[in-house]
């Protein structure tokens, strides 16, 4: 069933969340990757905005497709977030590495997800405005540091992906969309749709299933934020 | 009605302390009786016409009490005070008597005849009072400039615009007290307690005295007298006022000779903020008082509607019950700050907050929401054919139908439920747009299409806090995100949430050629906060309705090309006519034409010029403003003819205000004209005899009321 075949484009579609402290450029992370531009003079978003972008690897022929919710920062918006996440497959936890306090707040979310949010959610922690270096307050050393605490915690199973990145220069911005990529469960959705393909799903696509899966452990988990 | 009687009872209230002393504190109590008509009940006749021109104020007044008192000939009554002439003019009851039959008969060709005749009669009476001033023939109002109408205080006699706008125009947040006090309007937000929340101008250090010393004022007018402060003014030539929304208080100060004007609304049944609304008919006075304060009240209101629609009341009450001194500053955000901003400016001066302040071609959505707050929250609209429009608002209507099948393997889990409108094995059905209650097509700010719950709608100010959530976005909002935000409608529920979906659709995406054409706006209002997916749903299948009908499809684009331009100027002609609002009453909307057909462009000195000539044109009724408008035109050497207000309220509520403004090379002439169904106003600034005017302001009109379909929306579809 796992064997790639090289004729047919294989596609899958995947749930990404944005999640981290207001002003640390989630929005421009995710305009960097799905139009390319970046506006320096960006408004902060309300609510949540949706977005999609696919990306391919050749390697394997195969196509992924992002549905990104890329939410608000504030405070307020806070109560929503489990609606974002509830469902979804990979979240980045951004922050600014010019930001102590937005360090925090993402290791915040990342304690969060791992309470609330679907099993196997594949979760990043990045670090945006690496152009910004001469005022960087968040080393290397200490995301390490945090990364190993976390494996140590748990047996193992789940580990986050770091990066750093400027979403002003574009770099390293795509490079982390890839790895997230690499870390999705991509032939297991590709499988499960086939077969739910021919079961007569025609509008369904790849995701789905192994979506629906997870939303009843999620809705199970989180029957009480909602 | 001279200036005098208004200033006798500004008397100071309470303790105030002593650098105010020079100040008129206007609590609730205090009396107008004679500034302002008394409203009329009953067929009355006032007519209130003033000549300024050259220092010589003539004030003539045509009282219903005078008309009542005198039996069938009207007496005339003058107050002016150094007439050198004295307008008389003798209008027989009967005559007025057959205009309002007339005007109640229009269908009928010949009575509309009559009523250009005697409304042409009319006008030229007052209008033969004027000097003949040579008048450039083919001046643009663009060669005037907004700093010599008598709009802002201008200490340093700037005469650069765009100097003027960077000193006392531009907020500024810097630190220094002198550009703080250049300014000529200011709005603060803090709490009770008087922690800062909000200031348009000035840095937080700047601002905390004048927060601390407002506070003390409010609090001590509150725990010594009982009373709430409403109002201070200072001199005649700067106002304070207040708004109490305990925990919050907005206070705006103007020194804006528009916003100072009293509202001319005796008898327009108006709605009045409910802290100064009284049904008490001894504090009659008092509401009159606040009428004055109407403007500046009004605005007040709709930025505490914003800060409602983001935080909702139980969340900023909730915060303060907890804490007397919460900082509200921690929930709001960047943006919202950005917003306010935007907001003041809009309701202060119609003008967009760019960088490209000089560019000719502004961004006229500001303006449009500026004389949407003057013409007491109307909601402009937008000229597209009614089969269009009701096109647009079956497709609307479609969604509600749509159904979607229901997997039976997650049937139980309701949340899940929710995610799975694309999943196949099917065994029930249910409608996608369950939680849909409101949807809106629109374009530019205005509306094209509008669903509504049959037992449900969204108040003008509610519609308002959605167009303005989309035009704050919109630099943000582009063709390939859809967006997702909570918001509260003050109106229709201060307590809860809705939630609104956003797409931004490029029409020109659909057609090869590279058509240009405005992006059209899907806005759908849920109840529940996980139906983005379902609402995503119905968006496409809005999309899909418009682009599958090639017909559909066309049509709408080249209306939307050509709506900004009024058809009106190819329908009829109106050459005397550069700028015109039509309202109509009944479903408060209205539209005007482009900006640009007045000075062949958009910039801050046509629109500022705009909304001083409108505002007095709206307002006009104060007694203060005439004594201002003597005193600068005199200084400027411009010389000015103003009749503020004839009013004829023997026809059903027919009123004309006529007003000129003349300038050395040019003039510009303002004229409204409404009745029970309409107000209509217009701009003209070629010299215009009064034949012509009255001929085409029916004309225009005319066209509206033939075409009401085509330019308003209505009531929308409801379902």
């Amino acid at each position: 069933m796992a064997e790639v075949s090289p004729t047919t484009n294989r596609f899958a579609q995947f749930k990404l969340v944005l999640l981290g402290e207001s002003a640390v450029g989630k929005s421009s992370i995710v305009h960097r990757f799905v139009k390319n531009t970046f506006d320096d003079l960006r408004e902060s978003t309300i609510g949540a905005a949706f977005l999609t972008q696919t990306i391919t690897f050749p390697e394997t022929n195969t196509t992924i497709k992002f549905e990104i919710w890329d939410t608000a920062g504030q405070e307020r918006y806070k109560s929503l977030a489990p609606m974002y996440y509830r469902n979804a497959n990979a979240a980045l936890c951004v922050y600014d590495i010019t930001s102590r306090s937005s360090f925090n707040k993402a290791q915040d979310w990342i304690k969060e997800l791992k309470r609330q949010a679907p099993e196997g959610i594949v979760i990043a922690l990045v670090g945006n405005k690496s152009d910004l270096a001469e005022d960087r307050q968040v080393e290397a050393d200490e995301v390490e540091e945090y990364i190993q605490q976390q494996t140590s915690e748990e047996d193992g199973n789940s580990r986050i992906i770091t990066s750093e990145c400027s979403a002003k220069s574009g770099e390293g911005v795509l490079e982390i969309f890839n790895s997230i990529g690499r870390a999705l469960p991509v032939e297991e959705v590709i499988n499960a749709s086939s077969r739910g393909r021919s079961a007569g799903g025609a509008r369904q696509q790849g995701g789905i299933d192994l979506a629906r899966a997870r939303r009843q452990q999620a809705a199970a988990a989180n029957s009480s934020c909602c | 009605m001279s200036t005098n009687d208004n200033e006798s009872d500004n008397s100071v209230r309470g303790k105030v302390s002593s650098s105010l002393s020079s100040a008129q504190i206007k609590g609730p109590v205090s009396l107008t009786p004679t500034s302002i008509l008394p409203s009329s009940s009953g067929p009355t006749l006032a007519l209130n016409l003033e000549n300024v021109s050259k220092g010589v104020t003539r004030a003539i007044d045509y009282t219903s009490d005078q008309l009542l008192s005198s039996g069938p000939r009207l007496s005339v009554v003058s107050s002016g005070s150094t007439s050198d002439y004295l307008l008389q003019r003798q209008i027989s009851q009967e005559e007025y008597e057959g205009l309002t039959e007339d005007f109640e008969g229009d269908e009928d060709d010949e009575t509309e005849d009559h009523d250009t005749e005697e409304l042409h009669n009319i006008i030229s009476d007052i209008i033969r009072y004027e000097r003949n001033n040579t008048i450039n023939v083919n001046s643009l109002m663009s060669e005037i400039s907004y700093l010599d109408l008598d709009m802002f205080p201008n200490p340093d006699g700037l005469v650069d615009e765009m100097a003027y706008y960077r000193q006392h125009i531009e907020p500024s947040k810097s630190d220094s007290q002198q550009e703080f006090h250049y300014k000529n309007k200011h709005f603060f937000i803090f709490s009770l307690a008087g922690k800062p929340i909000y200031s348009f101008n000035g840095s937080d250090e700047i601002i905390m005295g004048y927060m601390g010393i407002l506070t003390t004022i409010i609090s001590t007018f509150e725990e010594n007298i009982n009373e709430e402060i409403k109002s201070i003014m200072v001199g005649d030539r700067l106002k304070i006022v207040a708004l109490n929304k305990n925990p919050i208080v907005l206070v705006s100060i103007s020194s804006i000779s528009y916003e100072l004007m009293a509202l001319n609304k005796s008898d327009l049944g108006l709605e009045l903020d409910d802290e100064i609304q009284t049904n008490d008919d001894k504090e009659e006075n008092h509401t009159i008082r606040s009428k004055e304060d109407l403007i500046l009240i009004n605005q007040l209101s709709t930025i505490y509607n914003y800060l409602l629609s983001i935080l909702s009341k139980p969340v900023i009450e909730r915060n303060f019950t907890n804490r007397m001194n919460y900082d509200l500053r921690r929930i709001l955000t960047s943006l919202d700050f950005q917003n306010i901003d935007a907001l003041c400016m809009r309701l202060s001066y119609g003008l967009p907050i760019t960088k490209e302040i000089d560019n000719n071609l502004l961004d006229t959505s500001s303006f449009g929401f500026f004389i949407s707050e003057l013409l007491d929250s109307s909601i402009q609209s937008i000229n597209i054919t009614n089969t269009t429009r009701t096109r647009l608002n079956n497709i609307l209507l479609s969604c509600k139908k749509l159904k979607i099948k229901q997997p039976e393997e997650v049937k139980s889990d309701a949340i899940s439920s929710y995610f799975s409108s694309v999943t196949s094995s099917a065994v029930e059905e249910k409608y996608l747009a369950e939680d849909l209650l409101f949807s809106l097509l629109s374009t530019s700010n205005k509306i094209l299409g509008y669903m509504k719950p049959k037992n449900h709608s969204l108040s003008n100010d509610d519609l308002k806090i959605v167009l303005n959530l989309i035009s704050s976005s919109s630099n943000s909002l582009q063709f390939t995100e859809d967006l997702w935000v909570p918001l509260c409608l003050p109106n229709f529920n201060p307590n809860g949430f809705l939630y609104v979906f956003v797409k931004r659709i490029n029409l020109s995406d659909y057609f090869k050629s590279g058509i240009q054409v405005q992006p059209l706006d899907i806005v759908l209002i849920s109840s529940n906060k996980n139906s983005f997916y379902q609402m995503q749903e119905v968006s496409i299948h809005i999309i899909y309705m418009i682009i599958k009908n090639v017909d559909v499809l066309n049509t709408l684009t080249q209306e939307l090309i050509s709506s900004s331009k009024l058809s009106i100027y190819k329908d009829i002609k109106v050459p005397t006519i550069k700028h015109f609002i039509y309202k109509l009453k009944k479903s408060n909307q209205f539209i005007m034409n482009d900006i640009i057909h007045v000075n062949n462009d958009r910039s801050m000195n046509s629109i500022l010029q705009l909304i001083y000539f409108y505002s007095v044109l709206h307002n006009t009724k104060s007694v203060k403003i005439r004594s201002k408008l003597r005193s600068t035109y005199n200084k400027s050497n411009i010389s000015s003819t103003t009749i503020p207000s004839a009013t004829l309220s023997a026809i059903p509520n027919m009123k004309l205000t006529y007003t000129r403004w003349n300038f050395p090379h040019t003039s510009v002439t303002g004229f409204m004209l409404s009745d029970n169904d309409y107000e209509f106003y217009c701009l003209c600034n070629v010299p215009v005899s009064s034949k012509d005017l009255i001929t085409h302001t029916l004309k225009i009109i005319k066209w509206c009321e033939k075409n009401k379909k085509r330019l308003f929306f209505g009531s929308g579809v409801v379902f």
